[in-house]
């Protein structure tokens, strides 16, 4: 697991082969339909399912949002494999790119900097990552938590408008037998 | 999603039911903010038991009603987080910011604890 | 101890073992846990035991459970907890520093329960006057081997019951499709098709001819997960069932869904694509809803329009339900199809789309509908790549005669 998002176009986790393709008009609207669509033949409705959705969908969602301004005429593209192992996604936008991921990169270490070091009042000054093109209903959060759930990475394009990331499961112990 | 609240002894109750999601965000927040424009003393308590499912909008939004409790002097506390909810804040670190307890009667304990 | 003395108190734990997890169909780790812990508690009935379960790999959780007696262990952080975990074989600590079994024993005996090469389990017993004889680690170390095949039959157990109940869900889902797929509604020149090859059941047709001769048909593809799909496909073959016999046109009966799932408060999402013909005013309604599509082919010029729709219904109590009604001759043909057929991945990577469909119509049109809607799905069939994008293909043809 890296402790940052990397940029690397030619990092393994854009492979696309063997990956099932989507392609989604922008309409903020649809998000959890655009998500649960990819989903919902992964893995059994449990807590582990809806926090795979809930992640999958905060990437669309800064793909519609952030990437192509909640335009219905742009699309956005999503390369997948959900399996009982683990989690594929490949998330392309038309979009100009995430411009700030080196200064995100030095927040987000701050920001574990103060939690590790139990400092939370100055933790609370990192609690959310906001740009101008931020609005009051983004949480600031979303990346976040991306980073700790996206085991195998979380790598950008050198252009900044495709994001790969990959979550290998822990398997369910009592439910993995036969492989002594 | 629904949102339900009742007050007792200066303490506003706050139970939302259904997906805390980037759609409801904007309902709870106004919501809040309603119920803290007749009250700018009230602690407040929000008891997640009925919601299974929670984004970084809804994070977000919790964190906000959080920030303004706070500046306002009085005290806020978060419960019944359970599942992916419950990840999700121990996730995005939130879990170390905000005041949580495991059921009603220990944010409730919290909040008078303090007063 | 006799050995025979050994031999009965370990027969009476194994015994006990299989009697506590035998009962359910599956068995979770803590249960395991807990009842090897009763077990060892019968093998050595004078002591303390207590268990500790690694709960995952991923980050440190450490859970311990006592059940009856009094818990012999020290310290409830995880930290040292985690040591009794870290042990491959038997351990007997013949001095108790107090640090994780309680200073009151004069001794304990670890016995950890390995699977994987990995201690997943550890029963600590904990004697207050004096140490473990040699024949209370003889009894120990067999009994571990037993614990290690009984944990390791459960899991083998757990895994069966979990793919069998998964299969038993999904079979079921896939009967119910099938079996609205099967019926048949009899009208001049239509025909439904479907290819469900994939497995997904995810799509339905469904079509019905009232007695004043007006014809609906629609073609769905509901989004949930497995439960709430088949829920789904139940509740969508009665609601068609009904509103096919009122006098809803095509609009308000998509209203109407719209406004039902989002009542129902489930995660469940409908994509449609539904006309509704009335021969005695040559017109055809069409209304959808998501990603599923319609097409009008018009005879007299050979074009092909394509009808998309707006956002699924379920999601918005304000959805606006796209529709429109259109006239239409002998000869025209009215398509509905679900997205499995533009969404097919064809072996140059591409998705197949909404245009070559409308060509594969537009080339086609000669045929019956029958063959026409067959003509289509072996076409992207075809020309699909397999293994990528599977998902169901439902089409519907109506010829107008």
């Amino acid at each position: 697991m890296s402790d940052e998002i990397l940029i690397d176009g030619a990092s393994e986790l854009f492979d696309r082969k063997g990956l099932h393709l989507s392609v989604f008009p922008s309409d903020y609207r649809q998000i959890r339909y655009y998500t649960l669509q990819l989903v919902q033949r992964s893995r059994p409705k449990t807590d582990e399912r809806l926090l795979l959705e809930q992640q999958v969908s905060e990437i669309i969602k800064n793909a519609v949002k952030h990437g192509n301004g909640c335009d219905p005429s742009k699309t956005v593209k999503v390369w997948h494999l959900f399996t009982a192992e683990s989690a594929r996604l490949i998330v392309e936008d038309e979009g100009p790119g995430f411009a700030d991921i080196e200064k995100w990169n030095i927040f987000n270490r701050k920001r574990i900097e103060y939690a590790e070091r139990g400092d939370f009042v100055g933790l609370m000054s990192y609690v959310s990552w906001k740009t101008k093109k931020s609005d009051e209903h983004d949480g600031g959060n979303a990346m976040f938590a991306a980073l700790e759930y996206w085991n195998d990475g979380v790598v950008y394009t050198e252009r900044r408008n495709c994001v790969a990331v990959k979550k290998t499961f822990e398997a369910n112990f009592m439910e993995a037998g036969g492989d002594e | 999603m629904d949102i339900t609240s009742t007050t007792r002894e200066g303490i506003v109750f706050l139970a939302t039911k259904g997906d805390l999601d980037m759609y409801a965000a904007p309902e709870f927040k106004e919501r809040y903010s309603a119920l803290a424009s007749r009250d700018r003393h009230a602690h407040f308590i929000l008891d997640l038991a009925e919601t299974h499912y929670v984004d970084s909008s809804g994070i977000g939004a919790i964190f906000q009603v959080f920030s303004d409790v706070r500046d306002r002097g009085a005290r806020f506390c978060l419960c019944n987080a359970r599942g992916m909810v419950k990840e999700l804040l121990r996730l995005s670190r939130m879990s170390s910011i905000l005041p949580i307890e495991t059921d009603l009667a220990g944010a409730e304990n919290r909040i008078r604890g303090q007063a | 101890m006799k050995p025979q003395a050994i031999h009965e108190r370990a027969l009476k734990a194994a015994t006990k073992l299989e009697k506590d997890i035998d009962g359910s169909l599956t068995v979770s780790g803590q249960r395991f846990a807990s009842a090897a812990a009763a077990a060892v508690r019968a093998l050595f009935p004078d002591d303390d035991v207590a268990a500790v379960e690694r709960i995952t790999s991923e980050r440190p959780s450490v859970g311990r459970y006592e059940g009856d007696g009094p818990s012999p262990l020290a310290t409830d952080k995880t930290e040292r907890l985690q040591e009794l975990l870290e042990a491959a074989s038997l351990r007997h600590e013949r001095k108790n520093d107090g640090a994780i079994v309680d200073a009151r024993y004069r001794s304990w005996l670890l016995i950890p329960i390995a699977t994987r090469k990995e201690t997943r389990i550890a029963i600590v017993v904990a004697r207050k006057k004096d140490r473990f004889g040699e024949d209370d680690l003889v009894a120990a170390n067999s009994f571990q081997a037993f614990l290690s095949q009984s944990l390791k039959n459960a899991r083998s157990r757990n895994k069966k019951v979990a793919k069998a109940d998964e299969d038993a869900r999904h079979r079921t889902l896939l009967a119910a499709q099938w079996t609205i797929a099967r019926r048949r509604a009899d009208f001049q020149g239509f025909h439904q098709a479907v290819d469900l090859a994939a497995s997904t059941g995810s799509d339905v047709c469904l079509a019905h001819r009232s007695n004043d001769g007006r014809f609906l048909m629609c073609v769905a593809d509901v989004t949930a997960n497995d439960p709430e799909r088949l829920s789904g496909i139940v509740y969508l073959d009665a609601w068609f069932s009904i509103l096919a016999r009122t006098t809803l046109d095509a609009n308000g009966m998509l209203q109407r869904l719209n406004a039902d799932l989002i009542a129902r408060g489930t995660e469940c999402y409908v994509s449609m694509a539904l006309a509704r013909y009335l021969p005695a005013q040559s017109t055809v309604e069409i209304a959808g809803c998501g990603n599923a599509c319609a097409a009008v082919l018009c005879h007299d010029t050979m074009e092909t329009k394509i009808v998309e729709f707006g956002p699924a219904a379920g999601i918005a109590a304000d959805t606006a339900i796209e529709s429109r009604r259109i006239a239409v001759k002998p000869g025209d043909i009215v398509c509905a199809f679900t997205d499995g057929l533009p969404s097919t991945r064809k072996k140059s990577g591409d998705l197949y789309g909404l245009s070559d469909i409308g060509e594969i119509i537009r080339k086609n049109c000669y045929l019956s509908a029958e063959a026409l809607a067959e003509r289509i799905l072996k076409t992207v069939a075809d020309s699909g790549e397999r293994d990528v994008n599977a998902d169901d293909r439902a089409i519907q043809v109506l010829k107008i005669e």
